[in-house]
């Protein structure tokens, strides 16, 4: 069998009673109250008036009204039809079949329409320390039902001659049930609520004050019911001498004080009856007892009015106190200034907020200093009692001038308090802040603006999908007035990346190369591109540079910037040219200083001509003629003019403009070039020259005039460094060989002279730098030049045995 | 000159001009010896002596100079005729102070060369 437990948990303000939930189906519950029907008829049956069937204290027609107002009204049905097992059991030894039956009807009709009455006048309430239940309890469940089915009892007992008098029937009956309804309904249905919140311990003083009450009470009860009648007079007077208790226990105990207290004093009364005691005695015992009850139903009636209306005037205030207390707690600790006014303007309270914010105090209020602050509104709506209608809300910013003189911005919110005539509620905002934050984002956003408008370079910002979002004042004067590129537009919102596709699939490369540099950064692939383009105009040619960078927020984009690099292109061009220009003229210088050298290696093979043409003119002039001879003669006529063929070819290429020509280059061949030039001066120095050439040297991207020129130019400088080293030591050494990382060479070319200074080893690669008496000092700047074009590096080493210089050049990947 | 044609030695590092001067002055009627460097020459001088030495003064190892120097000190009386494809006052006026009969700049044309080794010659077979 399950636990007997309530659905919810019931508050001392909660109306709602939770029904009792017994574990099983309505019918065990109806059954339940059937069985109760039976065990309270018996000993009502024992109190039968001398007017039979009516019977003094009727308790199963009040049991029957208790479980239906439980029940639902859909499960009434059974209850009736079980308490009838009930009452045939008790009855039908008692009566006729009819009488029982009528009895029956009547009996259920009295319970049904005080139920009906309560479900449908105070649906949901159950507990009767209400005045509006006890009402309808009364009304209806004591009097109207009582009366109305005790008259048609009557009637049909008088019509069946089981009684001869109707009005007494009628009156004994409804009087009986009317006491046992006003006592009994209240307390089962308070027990029931009190046994589902589970039973609480009672203070000790609380059980003190209930025990001298009931001692009390039964003594006052024995003395004006049980006690033998000495005076009428005095024993009638007595009957108001539980009054004061009554009223006691209806203000302490309320409904179930009052019921309880007058079932006492009923029993006493019942009590006295039967001893044929009290002030109530007379000749008829009918209307003895009819007295005895009659006078308890008329105290019970007014003293439960009265205990219900105490009960709800208690819950009513501790209610309003609560919801004080709630407000109190709302308007002293919101953090919104908050005041309350009457109307008028004047302030009658304000919050800690409202203090802090304006540096009022409550020294203020009560001398009513805070009128015109603005935190009052003229007062509209209802008046009397509290409207069911929302009240009318006024919302305004305005300047609220705090007690320092200081203004700031607020914003009130007014509203007159529901059921106030003459009172509102204010709540202030500061927004300064908010203020202070809307000036500041709107300077960054001009100072934003301003930057923007001020940057030279062309900016234009575009949306993940390439769409303008923005434009700088620069973009757009360039878009509108240059229209250099068509394809591009200056207005917000149009597709730039669909303009620049359908310019890439017109042909035009520049905007193909844009598009992908874009897409590129849409997508996350590239974190910059960069893109250089020139554009013919009437002007020369104008240069730009694109950098396309990601927009750094969470929906991604991309920035252009353009930026004309024409001055910058041209001074890069210009400063090319230069450099070639000091190229050749290095070169020239070189080559002018190699000019005995030169004249030695054009010399020879004329000389060899010369004396091979002039011995062939001989040799034909005898006879026979050595034609042989003659051939060979011819022979090396031919070999030594290609020979001079070439040293001129290797000096006009040396002293060619060119533009530069980056090829595969074996620096070996390089150095066997160069030193083939170099090989009369050499000897005529007296250098002797070593060569440590890397036989798998890697071919490096390079010029190779140029590289000869680095060449030369080292293996120069190396020689008039040796001037003053005596002739047998005059040694040029010539490595080359391929980094250990394999990505670069590296070639030397090493002395035997005095070395660099200690301290110089940069400076001697400084422009017109020199150690020569006659020279310009821009060998090694050139050379330096050179070399870092080719990716490499030109250095310089020292040491006793002479000096070294290193150069590397990039290997040809 | 006597019968018997003289023995002109000519030393030139360089190959052709060796051959092309050889061709020239045996088309002329006179004998030639050739070296390749001016060791060979002063090694050889130890075998014959030549009448004349055609001596190229720019030449790896011991150039014409150096010979030069080598005969005065071996005191060994031979008409050297300095060559040079690379003319410059200053080897001149050296090569003449130490005691070359002449100084010719390449390229050489035969006549003026064979006029020369002749003076040369005479003088020296006066002495």
């Amino acid at each position: 069998m399950k636990k007997i437990v309530a659905s919810h948990a019931i508050s001392g303000e909660d109306a709602h009673l939770t029904r009792l939930r017994m574990p099983s189906a309505p019918i065990f519950r109806a059954a339940c109250v059937g069985f109760a029907y039976y065990l309270v008829a018996v000993p009502g049956d024992a109190l039968a008036l001398p007017l039979p069937p009516v019977r003094m204290f009727w308790a199963s027609n009040a049991i029957l009204l208790a479980a239906l107002i439980f029940a639902q009204r859909k499960d009434w049905w059974l209850y009736v039809g079980l308490v009838l097992p009930a009452h045939l059991l008790v009855q039908l030894n008692a009566a006729p079949l009819v009488i029982v039956a009528i009895q029956y009807a009547v009996n259920c009709s009295t319970a049904l329409i005080g139920a009906f009455a309560l479900s449908a006048l105070a649906p949901d309430t159950r507990r009767f320390d209400r005045l509006k239940p006890i009402l309808v309890l009364i009304a209806f469940g004591a009097v109207l039902a009582p009366i109305a089915t005790s008259v048609l009892l009557a009637a049909a007992l008088v019509a069946l001659g089981v009684v001869d008098e109707f009005w007494i029937t009628a009156m004994a009956r409804s009087l009986t049930n009317a006491f046992a309804i006003l006592t009994l309904v209240p307390l089962m249905v308070h027990a029931a609520v009190w046994i589902r919140k589970g039973s609480r311990p009672v203070p000790a003083l609380r059980a003190g004050e209930t025990c001298l009450l009931a001692v009390t009470l039964a003594t006052l009860g024995i003395m004006v019911f049980a006690a033998p009648i000495v005076d009428t007079a005095q024993s009638t007077a007595l009957l108001y001498a539980p009054l004061p208790i009554l009223l006691w226990a209806a203000m302490r105990y309320g409904v179930v004080g009052v019921c309880a207290s007058m079932l006492l004093l009923g029993t006493l009364g019942l009590w006295g009856l039967f001893n044929e005691s009290g002030p109530f005695i007379s000749q008829s015992p009918v209307l003895d007892a009819l007295s005895v009850i009659l006078y308890l139903v008329v105290l019970s009636i007014p003293l439960l009015l009265l205990a219900a209306a105490l009960a709800e005037r208690n819950t009513l205030q501790a209610a309003q106190g609560r919801s004080e207390a709630r407000f109190d707690a709302l308007f002293s600790r919101n953090i919104v200034a908050t005041t309350i006014w009457q109307a008028g303007g004047k302030i009658t309270d304000a919050n800690d907020a409202f203090f802090r914010m304006t540096g009022f105090d409550r020294g203020d209020i009560e001398g009513d200093r805070l009128r015109g602050l603005g935190m009052t509104q003229p007062l509209t709506g209802t008046t009397g009692p509290v409207s069911r209608r929302a009240p009318e809300i006024a919302t305004q910013e305005h300047e609220l001038v705090l007690r320092d003189g200081r203004r700031i911005p607020v914003l009130v919110e007014s509203f007159a308090l529901p059921g106030r005539a003459n009172e509102g509620v204010s709540f202030a905002l500061d927004l300064s802040s908010v203020r202070l934050a809307e000036e500041a984002r709107r300077q960054t956003d001009l100072l934003h603006a301003a930057i923007l408008a001020s940057v030279r370079d062309q900016i234009v910002v575009l949306d993940a999908a390439g769409v303008i979002i923005e434009v700088n004042d620069s973009w757009r004067r360039f878009v509108e007035i240059a229209a250099i590129r068509p394809f591009e537009s200056a207005q917000i919102g149009s597709h730039y990346l669909e303009a620049c596709s359908a310019a890439a699939m017109s042909g035009d490369a520049m905007a193909a190369d844009l598009l992908a540099g874009v897409h590129s950064v849409l997508d996350g692939l590239s974190a910059r591109r960069r893109l250089e383009f020139g554009i013919d105009t009437a002007d020369g040619v104008l240069w730009f540079e694109i950098c396309i960078e990601p927009l750094r927020r969470l929906e991604g984009g991309a920035v252009i910037i353009r930026t004309d690099i024409t001055e910058r292109k041209r001074a890069t061009l210009q400063a090319g040219e230069q450099r070639q220009q000091l190229a050749l003229l290095g070169r020239a210088a070189v080559l002018g200083e190699l000019s005995g050298a030169l004249a030695h290696e054009l010399n020879q093979p004329l000389t060899s001509i010369l004396g091979n043409a002039e011995a062939a003119l001989q040799m034909l002039m005898r006879d026979p003629a050595d034609i042989p001879e003659i051939r060979n003669i011819l022979r090396d006529i031919i070999q030594d003019d290609v020979r001079a063929a070439e040293v001129i070819q290797r000096l006009r290429s040396m002293l060619a403009r060119g533009e530069i020509q980056r090829q595969p280059v074996d620096m070996n061949q390089v150095v066997r070039e160069v030193l083939d030039l170099t090989r009369s001066d050499l000897i005529t120095r007296g250098v002797s020259v070593g060569m440590q050439l890397d036989a798998n040297l890697t071919a490096v991207l390079a010029d190779r005039v140029q590289m000869q020129q680095v060449v030369l130019n080292l293996i120069v400088n190396a020689c008039e460094a040796m001037t003053d080293v005596p002739h047998g030591e005059r040694r040029l050494t010539i490595a080359t060989r391929v980094a250990d990382d394999r990505s670069f060479i590296e070639c030397s070319v090493s002395d035997r002279g005095s070395g660099v200074a200690e301290g110089e080893e940069e400076r001697i690669f400084q422009p017109f730098v020199t150690t020569k008496k006659h020279g310009l000092g821009l060998g090694l700047a050139i050379c330096r030049s050179i070399v870092e074009a080719h990716g490499g590096r030109l250095w310089a080493e020292s040491s006793a045995e002479g000096a070294m210089f290193r150069f590397t050049a990039r290997i040809d990947a | 000159m006597s019968s018997v044609r003289p023995l002109i030695a000519i030393v030139d590092d360089e190959d052709s001009v060796r051959r092309a001067l050889s061709r020239a002055l045996r088309a002329s009627h006179f004998d030639v010896v050739t070296f390749p460097s001016g060791q060979a020459f002063l090694e050889y001088l130890q075998i014959r002596v030549p009448d004349c030495a055609v001596l190229d003064f720019q030449m790896p190892g011991l150039t014409g100079r150096d010979v030069q120097r080598q005969l005065t000190l071996a005191k060994i009386k031979i008409p050297i005729i300095v060559v040079t494809a690379h003319d410059q006052p200053a080897i001149r006026e050296q090569c003449l102070a130490d005691g070359a009969v002449a100084y010719l700049a390449k390229p050489l044309r035969r006549e003026h060369l064979i006029s020369v080794i002749a003076s040369a010659i005479d003088q020296s077979g006066a002495k």
